[in-house]
C-alpha cells in the first residue's frame, strides 16, 4: 500500500472535511492535498456527501431572519465597494435551465428517431427469421419423411444401371420404392448431364405400359421424391425433350433396374 | 469547480449584496438545521446563524478554493462559531451558577438544551445505526471524538473507521440516487413521445 492509500483509508480526509481535525492535523492534510492533486477529486467527493447530508437535513429558519442578515452585513460593510450593475449581474441558472430543457429534447428526439429506426430493423429481422422457421420447418419434414422411407424395411431399393449397349455395369441412380408407404425417392448418383434441350423423365413398367414418373431435375447425389406409381415391374429412365414427355421414348431408355 | 459557485465567490468578493441573498436562500436551511441541532435552542441557533453569514460577508477573501468548496467552508464557520459559543457559554455557567462535580464537567455543553434532539433525515438515515449515530455525535452534536469513545464506549480507532465507513456508504447511496435520477429523466425522455 503506498502513501496516497495510507492517507485515503486513515479517514483523515474525512475528519478534514468535516472540520473535526486539530490545526495541527488539518495542516497536515492540506499539505497532502498540495503534494498529491488526486486526494483533491476524493476530498471534494466527501464534501459533496456532507452538502448533501447538510440539505436533506435543513430546517428553515424563520422568515424575518434573512432581512435581519442581510441589513446586519450592510452595516458590516464600508459603502465604498460598488456594487456590481444589474444589468450585466445575471445568474446562468436560466441559461443552465434552458440548456437542459434544449438538450432534454436533442435527447429525446434522438431517442424517438433512433427507436423508429430499431423498430423497423426488429419488424424486417422479425419477418425473415418467421420465413427462416418456415422453411426449416419445411426443409425438416421432408428431411423425417425422405428418412423415415429409407429406414423402412419394406422399403426396395431398386438399382438403375446404365441401360446403353457397353455400358451396363454403370451405377447411375437408385431408386427407393415403397408400395406400403405409396411413395417413391429418387437417388441420383451419377447420371450423365443431358444434352442440351433434353432432360431425364422416370417410367414405371406395368404390365409392359410405361407410366410417367416424373421429370428429373437433381444434381447427383441429392434425392427427389417422384410421382408413386403401384405394381412397378421395373423402373425406367429415358432422355425427353425438356419438360418431360407424355409417353416414354423407349428408344432413349438411359438407365433401368428390376423392382 | 463550478462555475456558478465561481460566479457567486466573485460576486461576494465584489460585496454585492444579491449575491448574498442568493446565498442565503441556498444555504441557510442547511446551516440552520447544523445550528439548531447544535446548540439544541432555537435563540441562540439564529443568532450563530446571522453571525455565521456576518462572517462569511467578512472573511470571504480568505476563502481558499484549492482547499474546499465555498459550502464546507461556510459549514465550517458555522460550526466552530457554535462549538466557541457553547463551550463559552458553559464554562460561564458552570463557573456562576454552581459547584462542579467532576462528573459534571465531563458532560460538557451537550446538556445545555431547550430543544429536543432532532433526528437525522435523509440518506444519512438510511445508514446502519452504528455508522449514522457516530455522525450525528461527532458533527451534528459537537461531541469530540474523546467524548464519542466514552458514550459509544468503543476505542477511538473504531470511531475513526466508523466516520470513514459512514462517509464512504453514504457516497454509493448519493450515486446511487444519482443514477436513479439520471434513468428517470431517460425514461422521461423516452416518455415524452
Amino acid at each position: 500500500m503506498n502513501e496516497l492509500d495510507n492517507i485515503r483509508n486513515s479517514g483523515m480526509l474525512e475528519q478534514y472535511v468535516l472540520g473535526l481535525l486539530s490545526k495541527k492535523d488539518a495542516d497536515k492534510v492540506e499539505a497532502y492535498i498540495q503534494q498529491y492533486p488526486e486526494l483533491q477529486q476524493h476530498v471534494r467527493e466527501i464534501e459533496e456527501v456532507m452538502e448533501m447530508v447538510l440539505q436533506e437535513n435543513s430546517i428553515q429558519p424563520p422568515s424575518h431572519l434573512k432581512d435581519q442578515v442581510l441589513s446586519s452585513v450592510d452595516q458590516s460593510t464600508p459603502p465604498t465597494k460598488v456594487v456590481r450593475n444589474n444589468a450585466f449581474n445575471f445568474s446562468p441558472m436560466p441559461i443552465l435551465a434552458a440548456a437542459a430543457a434544449i438538450g432534454l429534447v436533442i435527447l429525446s428526439f434522438s431517442f424517438f428517431t433512433r427507436n423508429s429506426d430499431l423498430s423497423a430493423q426488429y419488424a424486417s429481422l422479425e419477418n425473415r427469421y418467421e420465413d427462416l422457421q418456415a422453411a426449416c420447418q419445411k426443409e425438416q419434414a421432408i428431411a423425417q419423411s425422405e428418412r423415415a422411407l429409407l429406414m423402412d424395411v419394406t422399403t426396395e431399393n431398386v438399382i438403375l444401371n446404365a441401360a446403353q449397349p457397353g455400358n451396363t455395369s454403370a451405377l447411375f441412380a437408385i431408386v427407393h420404392y415403397n408400395e406400403e408407404r405409396g411413395e417413391v425417392l429418387l437417388q441420383n448418383i451419377n447420371l450423365p448431364e443431358p444434352p442440351d434441350k433434353k432432360q431425364y423423365q422416370m417410367w414405371a413398367d406395368v404390365e409392359g405400359e410405361m407410366v410417367n414418373m416424373g421429370v428429373v431435375d437433381l444434381t447427383p447425389n441429392a434425392i427427389q421424391k417422384m410421382t408413386f406409381v403401384a405394381h412397378a415391374e421395373s423402373i425406367n429412365i429415358t432422355l425427353e425433350p425438356l419438360g418431360g414427355s407424355e409417353e416414354a421414348t423407349v428408344a432413349t431408355l438411359q438407365a433401368s433396374g428390376k423392382v | 469547480m463550478r462555475t456558478d459557485q465561481q460566479d457567486i465567490i466573485a460576486r461576494l468578493q465584489a460585496k454585492d449584496k444579491q449575491a448574498m441573498s442568493e446565498l442565503y436562500d441556498n444555504y441557510s436551511g442547511a446551516l440552520y438545521g447544523l445550528l439548531l441541532r447544535l446548540t439544541k435552542e432555537e435563540g441562540m441557533a439564529q443568532d450563530l446563524l446571522q453571525e455565521t453569514f456576518i462572517k462569511i460577508w467578512k472573511y470571504i477573501d480568505r476563502y481558499d478554493a484549492a482547499k474546499g468548496s465555498l459550502f464546507t467552508w461556510m459549514a465550517r464557520i458555522a460550526r466552530n462559531t457554535a462549538l466557541n459559543t457553547l463551550q463559552s457559554k458553559s464554562n460561564r455557567q458552570q463557573q456562576s451558577l454552581r459547584p462542579i462535580t467532576n462528573e459534571e464537567t465531563d458532560k460538557t455543553f451537550l446538556e445545555y438544551t431547550n430543544v429536543n434532539k432532532i433526528g437525522l433525515k435523509g440518506l444519512v438515515a438510511q445508514l446502519d445505526e452504528k455508522y449514522s449515530t457516530v455522525i450525528d455525535l461527532a458533527y451534528f452534536q459537537g461531541y469530540t471524538q474523546k467524548e464519542i469513545e466514552d458514550h459509544l464506549n468503543i476505542p477511538l480507532g473504531t470511531v475513526k473507521s466508523r466516520l470513514r465507513i459512514a462517509l464512504r456508504q453514504l457516497r454509493k447511496l448519493f450515486d446511487y440516487e444519482q443514477k436513479l435520477i439520471s434513468i428517470l429523466i431517460c425514461l422521461v425522455a423516452c416518455g415524452l413521445w
